[in-house]
């Protein structure tokens, strides 16, 4: 009998619990997860778009970086490196040919350009004198191919000392820098009354 | 190469739309599961939609993760437990909270008294008060037993426990229930 009781309250208590669970979601809550669901779809596509567009602005800031050092470690050539070029006018046709006609760093160097090669003219030449100021502003001198011909010559009798350099130091002289410009003293001027019109 | 990279493509997208085909399967075969399992801590419809929405929400972006789709059920289990035992400890707003939903609304459309009505709330609400007091274990186990007609097997399934341990946990937590519930258990009859 106790157990008969028993029994039948544990069957009520069940049943009383799946009563008390048995609660379903409004209709309303699938089409909220599905909607959740959609939104964190979105949302890991507007990651993955976000991290692409990430990716493409490093990309691009990398390549930026990576050309400007390439540019600014290009060896640029000191003046010593400049060399000396035809300049294509002339006889020789087209003249898109260069040529290093071999003047060697001191002909090129400014501040002394006498000072080391034996025979220093400051030639006219076809200089690429491209230092990295001169990157942005480049400076040429432009010579007829006859002429850097000439040049040639001269300097390869010079180097074969078929030709005396004695007479040059004149030439330096006159490449020398100038004196320093004395100050102008200027006297104060006075103008004195005409007599003629203090007659008046 | 392109040939390659196209299929490569075409069968990342093709895995792509079956996960989110079986995902949606399982979410019309589990939704009411993870809901009753949130109310069943929770005791407030909004609360436990909002949390078993949230356990789906988790559930999808782990989901590629899951290695056997077939515990998907047990998983979403014990997630919506948890958070719904999360949400509950953070708002302290169902310490004195009527029974409502599913019994009240029953108890309105039949034709019992208001007297009766009353009686019925007074009762659900010390069973729901008698389940809350159950160690965490037994009272899952009372819960999945009692949610969508679980027998022994389906329970061991969603704990991953084995089925003795189902049976003894749930005939300690009725024990403990007839115990708190003592006084129901005559009217019951």
């Amino acid at each position: 009998m106790d157990g008969e009781l028993a029994e039948m309250n544990e069957k009520a208590l069940e049943r009383e619990i799946e009563a008390a669970l048995g609660v379903d979601p409004s209709p309303e809550f699938l089409p909220q997860v599905r909607a959740r669901i959609a939104n964190e779809r979105m949302r890991e596509g507007w990651f993955w778009s976000a991290s692409w567009r990430w990716a493409g602005v490093v990309v691009v800031t990398a390549a930026v970086a990576t050309i400007g050092v390439w540019v600014l470690r290009d060896p640029a050539p000191a003046l010593s490196e400049a060399h000396v070029r035809d300049s294509g006018f002339g006889t020789r046709g087209s003249g898109a040919e260069s040529r290093d006609l071999g003047l060697g760093t001191a002909a090129a160097k400014p501040e002394s350009p006498l000072s080391s090669a034996p025979n220093p003219i400051p030639a006219v030449r076809h200089v690429h004198a491209e230092s990295r100021a001169a990157v942005a502003v480049p400076f040429e001198v432009v010579i007829a191919p006859d002429e850097a011909a000439a040049l040639k010559q001269l300097f390869t009798a010079i180097g074969s000392r078929q030709l005396e350099t004695f007479a040059l130091p004149d030439l330096q002289a006159a490449l020398k820098p100038p004196a320093p410009i004395e100050e102008i003293v200027l006297e104060p001027i006075t103008i004195s009354p005409l007599a003629a019109l203090e007659g008046e | 190469m392109h040939e390659r990279a196209e299929r490569l493509v075409g069968s990342l997208v093709t895995a792509d739309l079956e996960l989110e085909r079986e995902f949606e399967a399982r979410l019309s075969d589990s939704s009411r599961l993870a809901f009753r399992v949130a109310y069943s801590v929770l005791r407030q419809r909004e609360d436990a939609e909002d949390v078993a929405q949230e356990a789906f929400a988790k559930a999808y972006r782990s989901f590629n993760q899951l290695r056997d789709r077939t515990r998907f059920r047990a998983w979403l289990v014990r997630m919506t437990w948890r958070l719904a035992l999360d949400r509950q400890r953070a708002s302290r707003r169902h310490s004195r909270r009527l029974v409502e939903a599913g019994l009240l609304a029953r108890l309105d459309q039949s034709d019992e008294t208001t007297a009766d009505v009353v009686v019925a709330r007074e009762r659900a609400e010390h069973l729901w008060n008698a389940i809350e007091a159950l160690p965490e274990k037994l009272r899952l186990v009372v819960v999945l037993a009692g949610i969508e007609g679980h027998d022994m097997h389906e329970v061991s399934a969603l704990l991953d426990v084995p089925e003795g341990t189902v049976k003894s946990r749930l005939f300690l937590a009725r024990k403990q229930l007839k115990d708190r519930l003592s006084w129901m258990a005559s009217s019951l009859r």
